[in-house]
């Protein structure tokens, strides 16, 4: 049971990055391969002020949060002016960059080290220590997280960004200053990376630079693919298969000399024949 | 929705509600922690480590190492005569892959004991779980300083790096009499953590650390740090490297004429460096963590795995698991239990160290090293 409330939190955590990560890809058409950039920009700046300036979890999450969108604002301000193929370009070396940042900075962020013993959340002497509480606090994070994204995209915010999606010249002959609905969507949804990001590191209690890298922002991509486009829940389920799937395969009961190997074989062609067979993912709205 | 749209829904709903319902199935644990074992049940304890991915090499050599060990312990009438069984998880050297490894390990097959992680990243990613869940983990490679810390359920059988690099300072100032050292090293827990021990107790016995020089793993010329290391003078080069990175900037090194001896730690204890390295190699030593390694133990191994090569850690892998079976002979298969009887055992006639015991902090009270040198392309121990 505990195993499944470990892969519930962390269901939690990656749909939170999924849903997030739909509202660039699937709302504003922006195809980022960097939501694991800011993924650790929130897990670093978290577990930086509470180890080294004892900040209270809330506090150091919520300031990891607002880092990390900041960051993202100014990244989607910069990269605005990049269209289609070199916005993805772009975004992959920024994921570059950040780890770098991370390795190299070292009187800062340990280097390869990483953070160990970051501590767990607490709030007026309750401890989110154990895993069920945990779990609940991710959740509430999650549904914070699902309600934001469905009131942006249903609000007229959203129609604009969808219509930035569909043709940016024409939103903007309609008086819509398109810079800044790039620029906000970017702040909002890296911010809720940064969220995650505290989540993860305050749960798993100690993180190095490689669990940020491009790869890592790639299985976002592949959660909102899965999931679908322009459809948050459609990343809940992206979330849930991608992050299940895996852990499934775990008990299909390979022979131990080839388990490792047959269960990444498996996991990438249930991924291929997904795609093969669902190419728009599970209910996705929108199709590039 | 289209049908088929719906038809791909529903499969993937009923395979992940059935993995899901296998899962729990799997899971005999009761609230109240592990289930009372059984009588003749075998024992079941879990192993983590890269068995795919970059590190896979040395992750795959130990898990033939524990294979071998199993076979010996089970031959041997097993644990208290119940069968050993080992379930081998893939940690990938990730720290998130070996988390989710080790809450299936604990939870799902509710192992008292995981013999791992291999990657500092790995074990320190689930010590807290391990040690919230009161199980054993014993990791036979894991060398960041950091894991002596981890927690008290969490022990070691391979040396932490402190060690190492201090050992490293105390050869060269003393036995090789150099005063002034460069430093270059890789950018990764390894390669950051001995260079600090190594450079904080070079300067304490009074030596001068003249240039440190760092390197991303991934780097396959290391020109510049070599270039800067040379205009700085020392009288030796530390460096810190893996396979592939130090093949390439032991050669640099001499193209560019550096002219100094080079030093370094067990990462170079790879028979490929030094063939590929070719002439450049010679005379370039390092430490290494000093393991008897029985001829019958290399011979068992070569007949497993159909080389010569013992990997980075399979004989602490091998070592832990006759330890583990000996301990949990003695304790039962309770996760405190064995713990506490850990701290208590001595293990002898190892094949990675005359004797192995623990301090309170879990990591082995005794850490031998060895300098090996290159003669002909290949490393000799010195005496």
């Amino acid at each position: 049971m505990s195993y499944l409330i470990h892969l519930s939190t962390l269901f939690s955590i990656y749909a939170i990055l999924g849903v997030s990560l739909n509202l660039l890809i699937g709302y504003t058409g922006l195809i980022s391969v960097m939501h694991a950039a800011f993924f650790g920009v929130g897990a670093y700046a978290t577990a930086l002020l509470m180890t080294k300036l004892g900040l209270n979890f809330f506090l150091a999450a919520i300031l990891g949060a607002v880092i990390s969108g900041v960051i993202g604002c100014a990244i989607g301000w910069l990269f605005a002016r990049l269209g289609g193929d070199y916005y993805v370009m772009g975004s992959v070396a920024w994921n570059f960059i950040v780890v770098s940042i991370l390795i190299n900075w070292e009187s800062l962020t340990n280097g390869p080290l990483g953070i160990p013993g970051i501590p767990k959340p607490s709030l007026g002497g309750f401890s989110f220590g154990s895993n069920v509480p945990f779990l609940i606090l991710s959740l509430i994070f999650l549904v914070c997280v699902y309600a934001i994204s469905r009131w942006v995209v249903r609000s007229s915010f959203g129609r604009v960004i969808k219509a930035v999606r569909e043709d940016e010249e024409a939103a903007r002959v309609f008086g819509y200053h398109t810079l800044f609905f790039k620029v906000a969507v970017s702040g909002i949804a890296t911010a809720m990376a940064g969220i995650a990001g505290a989540l993860f590191a305050s749960y798993i209690t100690f993180i190095e630079p490689t669990t940020f890298s491009v790869m890592e922002s790639v299985l976002i991509l592949a959660i909102v693919i899965f999931g679908g486009f322009a459809n948050i829940r459609g990343s809940l389920l992206g979330a849930f298969a991608l992050v299940l799937i895996p852990e499934a395969l775990r008990f299909a009961g390979f022979s131990a000399d080839i388990a490792a190997n047959m269960q990444q074989l498996v996991y990438g062609l249930v991924l291929v024949l997904f795609m093969l067979y669902r190419p728009q993912g599970l209910i996705g709205e929108y199709r590039f | 929705m289209s049908s088929s749209g719906r038809l791909v829904l529903g499969v993937v709903i009923i395979v992940a509600v059935l993995a899901g319902v296998y899962a729990l199935l799997q899971s005999p644990e009761t609230a109240n922690g592990p289930a009372a074992p059984v009588a003749q049940e075998p024992v079941t304890i879990g192993f983590i480590g890269p068995l795919t991915g970059d590190a896979a090499a040395i992750g795959q050599n130990a898990k033939a190492a524990v294979e071998l060990a199993v076979e010996e312990v089970n031959k041997a009438g097993g644990v208290a005569g119940r069968t050993l069984n080992v379930i081998y998880e893939d940690g990938q050297c990730t720290g998130k892959v070996a988390s989710n490894a080790a809450n299936k390990l604990i939870n799902a097959d509710n192992v008292p004991v995981i013999l791992g992680g291999l990657c500092s990243g790995e074990t320190a990613s689930f010590a807290g779980a391990a040690e919230q869940a009161k199980r054993v983990v014993l990791s036979y490679c894991s060398s960041a300083p950091s894991i002596t810390q981890a927690g008290d359920y969490i022990f070691r059988d391979y040396p932490s790096d402190l060690f190492q690099g201090a050992f490293g300072a105390k050869y060269v100032y003393e036995k090789l009499g150099k005063k002034k050292v460069a430093i270059v090293y890789v950018k990764s827990d390894w390669g950051s953590g001995i260079r600090q021990v190594f450079a904080d107790e070079f300067k304490k016995l009074g030596g001068a650390i003249v240039a440190e020089e760092g390197y991303e793993q991934v780097a396959r010329d290391l020109r510049t740090q070599l270039t800067k290391v040379k205009a700085a003078k020392p009288d030796l080069v530390y460096f810190l490297g893996y396979t592939e990175g130090s093949i390439v900037g032991v050669k640099q090194a001499a193209e560019l004429k550096l002219g100094v001896p080079l030093f370094g730690a067990d990462g170079w204890d790879d028979p490929k460096i030094w063939s590929g390295a070719g002439a450049a190699g010679e005379g370039a030593m390092y430490t290494v963590v000093s393991a008897p390694l029985s001829d019958a133990f290399k011979a068992a191994l070569k007949a497993k795995v159909g080389s010569d090569e013992v990997g980075l850690c399979s004989a602490q892998a091998y070592d832990g698991l006759k330890l583990l079976a000996q301990v949990m002979a003695k304790a039962g298969t309770d996760g405190t239990a064995i713990k506490d009887e850990l701290y208590k055992t001595e293990y002898a006639g190892g094949v990675s160290a005359a004797k192995i015991a623990f301090d309170a902090n879990g990591d082995p009270v005794e850490a031998n090293y060895a300098v090996k040198a290159v003669k002909d392309g290949k490393a000799v121990e010195q005496k």
